[in-house]
């Protein structure tokens, strides 16, 4: 008997639901049920691990064209990631793209895009909104937020573990090279093997990057916990005022962050930045112009160590509007001459981010995900409960734009499950979809034909 | 048969007797204009304009007209033949003071009488002395006879908001070229022939206008050193003077005879923008700058010239013909005709705003505007046709109930919104709209209406307005 005194009652534990998907041959319904990409989330359907790669094949050759360097040519500095169909709703991919790419960066630190030439890394920013990233500096907080978490810091320091000559290469063998984390990132495993891990590798670590520039002080708060994520920011980033991040940020991002790539023979790191217009579109002109201003200051023509090595790389994602408001101060700042912002040379510059086309990209997306959550995997590469005609319809309805669809897809499914369908075609997705609340209300870029005249004055 | 309507067209009109057009387009000033001249024995233009009482144009209430406004209209009338100078003096048209002739007289009776005779009257008269009203028609029958008339003025897409540029600079740039091309590209997507400009064509005559705009000097004590304006703005007049230049010429587009004797172009963009308005009040045209999906002017005719029509659904002028001695007929169907068919087309258009917005309740004038152009009906036959479905309701073979409402929408309260013709129910302005199907055996006649329209929740009053 449960105790009903609200100071003492325990939760439940959850019990095992019955899998209403199961007729399906679905482990559970596979579409998502939150409209954005969360990179840390543990669910495939929200953290970007299902993915088409081949539905962007043609922005995905154009990104690595422009921003992944190569011994025949060099690569832009700053690039952009246009979004041609805002007003269709959010869900294009972008997110998603962003995501996938920082994902293959990572998992070999660019060693398969660059044909083994080459060291990268990759973060992927997602600014604030409501104008907490509307300043340069508050921008340089982001960068190193974000470079920190994602661990684009700590694999610069395991590296520089890894070559301080303090761990032998019994224990080196011992090292996961695709997951450093648990043992290079962790000073516990690292004792436990009779390293000495705060006075002899901190230490050589820091003189290293004493020795490669980096100020004292930052070099030492690295060496004690760059290699893990939540130490530095515990120890480090969480002390740092905002007038320090004023005053000193943009040195500790493109002074002494670059130095400690460079010591850890890291030939690149690239800034994939997110949703600009939350940085663009509450700023007012003044702070447009500043904002612009530094940016070239910063990564083309400063005193920076950044600028001398041309180390970072910067993918801005904008949409049109996002071009119109910053024009004017991109051509003032002359960054037009580093990237193009609009003109004919912006081509050169830009990767275009379209809808798709239903016929095409439809049934791809959806194999994806429904082959992630077969329960038989014989059954992969099978649309059922859908068929062709009813998938290509939905992302039709859904403007080509995939995130929508797949909310709709999502609601399909469990109307299917309440309903007791047994298939699902198309009638019943326009159904779900002429009542699906949720999807955001339909504004088309390239609107549907009117319909013809109801009466014909000259014949009848 | 649109071929035949081509060759039809290729003899000239009658040069226009007068081309001083007033631009106001409040027709009833004409009628109450009549009623101060009768009762006050004569009447000037001071006294007509103080006389004149406020009146509520479209959703703008005006207090008082202009002098110049006035000194127009008593010169229209008197083209018409409705005033007469009491002296015959030569004084100016500004002080002379105006007598109402017999014809004015009967005019004014008629108007109290029968307001849509007096009307009909109006477009004869205009006719006489304009001679645009009767050719307006035409051309547009002749730009798009494969698509009954409808003809889209482009405008930049709405989602282009650029900001403020200063005066001096007003270079051509990618980004106008880019704009200029993708309106004229929507305008074909969303109805293919309504806008046959060839691209060069289109961009030579955009940009042509846009330098034009661009050597003026900025209104008022502003000096072009501190001056700015809106690319938006200018773009949109740019794209619309082009559009009435190339569409709206005395040489049709991509034609060679001229529609008129002389060089003079028969509209310019200025009187364009009045004669719209009054065309629409006469119910030979039908025209919106709101539709949603579409970015510009969107035109087609509520009449067209033919050799006979039935007389259930067509009302003939025929003081007003074309150079071939066809009369004008207008399309004005008896309710019993177009009873179905306006109610089939009322509940899919309602739904198919109500899934662009995702609520049930929709701009009203909105559904007007798209009914009317998939009906060919003037926007008086559509107060007239939903007044009679919502006094017809409920009806055995309709299984809907019509809510409309009078709340004034955001669009609507100010700016350009205030100049869209409100939707009257007995005498009523209405701006919104929700269509529900109540609950009955969809086996009824009642089913055709509503094949693949969602299901709403019936509304508890049914009917109301």
């Amino acid at each position: 008997m449960t105790n009903s005194n609200p100071l003492l009652r325990r939760s439940q534990p959850a019990r095992i639901a019955e899998n209403l998907y199961e007729r399906f041959e679905l482990r559970e319904n596979p579409f998502p049920d939150s409209p954005t990409i969360v990179p840390d989330s543990s669910d495939p359907r929200r953290n970007g691990e299902i993915y088409c790669a081949d539905l962007r094949a043609h922005e995905q050759n154009q990104f690595e064209r422009l921003l992944i360097p190569r011994m025949e040519h060099e690569n832009r500095l700053i690039a952009l990631l246009m979004d041609y169909a805002t007003r269709r709703g959010r869900g294009i991919g972008k997110t998603a793209f962003l995501n996938h790419q920082r994902r293959r960066i990572m998992a070999d630190l660019g060693d398969e895009l660059t044909d083994g030439a080459y060291v990268l890394l990759a973060a992927h920013l997602i600014p604030e909104g409501g104008g907490r990233t509307r300043k340069f500096w508050q921008f340089v907080r982001l960068v190193a937020q974000t470079m920190n978490e994602s661990k684009c810091i700590s694999w610069a320091i395991w590296r520089l573990r890894a070559v301080s000559g303090l761990i032998p290469d019994d224990v080196l063998a011992e090292v996961d090279p695709r997951d450093p984390a648990p043992t290079l990132g962790n000073d516990q495993w690292l004792r436990q093997r009779g390293i000495e891990v705060t006075f002899a590798l901190n230490s050589t670590v820091a003189q290293r990057l004493i020795e490669a520039g980096v100020r004292e002080e930052v070099a030492r708060s690295l060496a004690q916990g760059g290699h893990a994520p939540e130490d530095w920011k515990r120890q480090f980033l969480d002390h740092q005022t905002d007038y320090r991040w004023r005053q000193e940020g943009h040195l500790l991002v493109f002074d002494d962050l670059v130095r400690l790539f460079q010591a850890a023979d890291i030939r690149q790191t690239l800034l994939l930045v997110d949703e600009v217009e939350k940085i663009v579109v509450p700023q007012n002109r003044q702070e447009r112009r500043t904002f612009v201003d530094e940016l070239r200051r910063h990564f083309v023509d400063g005193p920076f160590q950044n600028v001398y090595a041309r180390f970072y790389g910067l993918l801005l994602t904008i949409h049109p509007y996002v071009q119109e408001l910053w024009a004017p101060h991109w051509q003032a700042s002359g960054l037009d001459r580093v990237c193009a912002l609009s003109g004919g040379m912006s081509e050169e510059y830009t990767i275009y981010f379209n809808p798709l086309n239903a016929a095409d990209a439809a049934v791809p997306l959806v194999l994806a995900y429904l082959d992630h959550f077969r329960i038989i995997p014989d059954q992969r590469g099978q649309l059922a409960p859908f068929d062709q005609e009813s998938v290509v319809e939905a992302l039709r309805l859904s403007g080509g734009v995939p995130g929508p669809m797949l909310t709709l897809l999502r609601l399909v499914l469990e109307q299917a499950i309440r309903e007791g369908w047994g298939a699902i075609r198309v009638d019943q997705v326009r159904t779900v979809y002429e009542t699906a609340v949720p999807i955001e209300p339909l504004e088309e870029d390239v609107p549907g034909r009117l319909p013809p005249a109801r009466v014909d004055l000259i014949e009848d | 048969m649109a071929e035949e309507y081509r060759m039809a067209q290729k003899k000239q009109w009658p040069p226009p007797k007068s081309r001083e057009v007033g631009l106001f387009t409040d027709l009833t000033l004409y009628a109450e204009a009549l009623a101060l001249a009768q009762a006050d024995s004569a009447v000037t233009v001071f006294t007509l304009q103080r006389e004149l009482g406020q009146r509520l144009q479209k959703m703008r209430l005006v207090p008082q007209q202009s002098e110049r406004t006035v000194e127009r209209l008593v010169r229209e009338m008197r083209y018409f033949g409705w005033l007469q100078p009491k002296r015959q003096t030569g004084e100016k048209l500004s002080t002379a003071p105006h007598i109402m002739t017999p014809q004015g007289l009967e005019v004014l009776t008629l108007s109290h009488r029968d307001p849509r005779a007096f009307r009909r009257r109006l477009v004869v008269k205009m006719q006489e002395t304009y001679a645009i009203p009767g050719w307006f028609v035409a051309r547009l029958w002749q730009i798009n006879p494969d698509g009954q008339g409808e003809v889209i003025l482009p405008a930049p897409l709405p989602d282009w908001r650029p900001s403020s540029r200063s005066w001096n600079d007003n270079d051509w740039s990618n980004m106008l070229q880019r704009q200029t091309l993708a309106a004229a590209r929507q305008s074909r997507q969303v109805s293919s022939s309504a806008f046959p400009i060839t691209d060069q064509d289109w961009l030579g005559a955009v940009r042509h206008v846009w330098n034009r705009l661009s050597k003026l000097q900025p209104r008022g004590r502003r000096k072009v050193d501190s001056a700015s304006y809106s690319p938006r703005t200018r773009l949109t007049l740019a794209m619309r003077e082009a559009g009435v230049n190339l569409l709206f010429d005395r040489i049709p587009y991509g034609d060679q005879e001229p529609d008129f004797p002389g060089e003079r172009p028969p509209i310019y963009l200025r009187t364009f923008m009045g004669w719209c308005p009054r065309l629409e009040t006469l119910e030979l045209i039908g025209y919106t700058d709101w539709h949603p999906r579409v970015a510009g002017r969107l035109l087609f005719p509520t009449s067209v010239f033919r050799s006979s029509a039935p007389t259930s659904q067509f009302e003939v002028l025929r003081e007003v013909q074309n150079p071939c001695g066809d009369s004008l007929w207008l399309h004005q169907p008896k309710w019993t005709i177009i009873r179905d068919k306006f109610l089939g087309t009322l509940v899919s258009v309602h739904s198919d705003c109500s899934a662009q917005t995702g609520v049930l309740y929709v701009s009203l004038l909105d559904v007007r505007d798209e009914v009317c152009r998939q009906l060919r009906l003037s926007a008086l036959c559509f107060d007239r046709f939903l007044a009679q479905a919502i006094k017809d309701l409920p009806a055995s073979d309709f299984p809907w109930s019509i809510a409309v409402e009078t709340d004034i929408r955001e669009q609507e309260s100010g700016g350009a919104g205030q100049l869209r013709q409100p939707v009257y129910l007995d005498g009523v302005p209405h701006t919104l709209i929700a269509l529900a199907r109540l609950p009955q055996d969809k086996s009824e006649k009642g089913a055709s209406y509503d094949q693949q329209q969602p299901s709403f929740a019936p509304l508890t009053a049914g009917t109301h307005s």
